[in-house]
């Protein structure tokens, strides 16, 4: 009997050791290109905010728009005022799940490829999204990478007829976060 | 006659000249980098725990308030990070276990970190852009 309640709570432990970890970061990379004849439109946001549940392998993140920079001020001027809105709404976020979680082994350092699926929020609409990335373990901490494309005119974005021709429909997003445990 | 060909050639010379200044003011507007707001005079001055709770308490009404803003605050260090690509955040307490004031720095200013260290009582001037799960502000530099 007593070997039975040593096993269970054994059995307990290690699982809620290996599934309840989450991981989290509030300084997280995202960045976003467009390439256009003239030049290229890049900005950086340093302090998205990310969780990662490494049992479910649910996955939440969070941007300010207001906190993707820009080179030049007045294309940070027109990005927030007049494509994305960001007085009117002020946050993006990303909500969904890393598909194939059980083959990401968090305890055990290397590099594991990944697909997420869930719904993106921006400019007060939510779209369904799927992208592929890959986290890197190391050393108990994790790097998440993620590169996919998203439409402009998913998001309900108009562009302004006088520049439709110069400016890409599709918007590339790169995402890299490091993330720490949480206790 | 010769004054009718003064006052064209003055017209024709007024005309390019603007056009000049004209295409010199687009040019500059089209490049101009995003301001260095360590030299600029805050809009607000205030405490991150004040303005932590300001935010907690009501988030919309606090957009309204200071998204855009410049706010010089001031606040106690509780953390200093530092990610993979060299920007700096100084997390501000706010006497709050959920969150504080998270000051992004202009990465022109990023040397001045190096100076900060945690516990220190500090003042940052940067832009506000939202909520998270802390209040974030960027392009910041320390006072």
């Amino acid at each position: 009997m007593k070997k039975v309640l040593a096993i269970v709570v054994i059995v307990m432990m290690s699982s809620s050791l290996t599934f309840a970890q989450k991981y989290f970061t509030k300084n997280g990379n995202v960045t976003f290109f467009s390439k256009a004849p003239l030049e290229d439109i890049k900005a950086v946001n340093k302090k998205a905010v990310c969780v990662i549940d490494a049992g479910t392998g649910a996955m939440e993140f969070a941007v300010l728009m207001k906190a993707f920079e820009f080179e030049k001020a007045l294309m940070q001027e027109h990005f927030n005022e007049n494509y994305v809105e960001s007085d009117t709404y002020p946050k993006g976020a990303f909500k969904g799940k890393i598909t194939n979680v059980s083959s990401v082994n968090f305890t055990t350092d290397g590099s594991y490829p990944v697909t997420i699926a869930g719904k993106m929020t921006i400019h007060g609409i939510t779209k369904d999204v799927t992208a592929k990335g890959s986290i890197v373990v190391a050393g108990g901490k994790i790097n998440g990478i993620s590169e996919f494309t998203l439409l402009v005119a998913d998001y309900d974005i108009e562009i302004p007829s006088v520049v439709k021709d110069k400016i890409s429909k599709s918007i590339k997003i790169t995402v890299n976060v490091w993330l720490e445990p949480k206790s | 006659m010769k004054n009718k060909k003064i006052w064209i050639a003055i017209v024709v010379v007024g005309i390019i000249g603007a056009i000049y200044i004209g295409a010199i003011y687009i040019y500059y507007q089209y490049n101009r980098p995003n301001k260095d707001l360590s030299g600029v005079k805050a809009d607000v001055a205030m405490s991150a725990v004040n303005l932590y709770n300001e935010y907690s308490a009501d988030e919309k009404a606090s957009d309204k308030k200071y998204l855009n803003k410049v706010i010089a605050v001031g606040g106690k260090i509780s953390k200093i990070d530092k990610d993979a690509t060299g920007s700096v955040s100084v997390l501000l307490d706010a006497g709050s276990e959920m969150g504080g004031v998270s000051c992004a720095l202009d990465a022109r200013h990023n040397d001045e970190a190096t100076k900060l260290h945690q516990g220190d009582s500090v003042t940052m001037n940067g832009s506000c852009t939202g909520m998270l799960s802390d209040v974030v502000l960027v392009r910041c530099s320390v006072q």
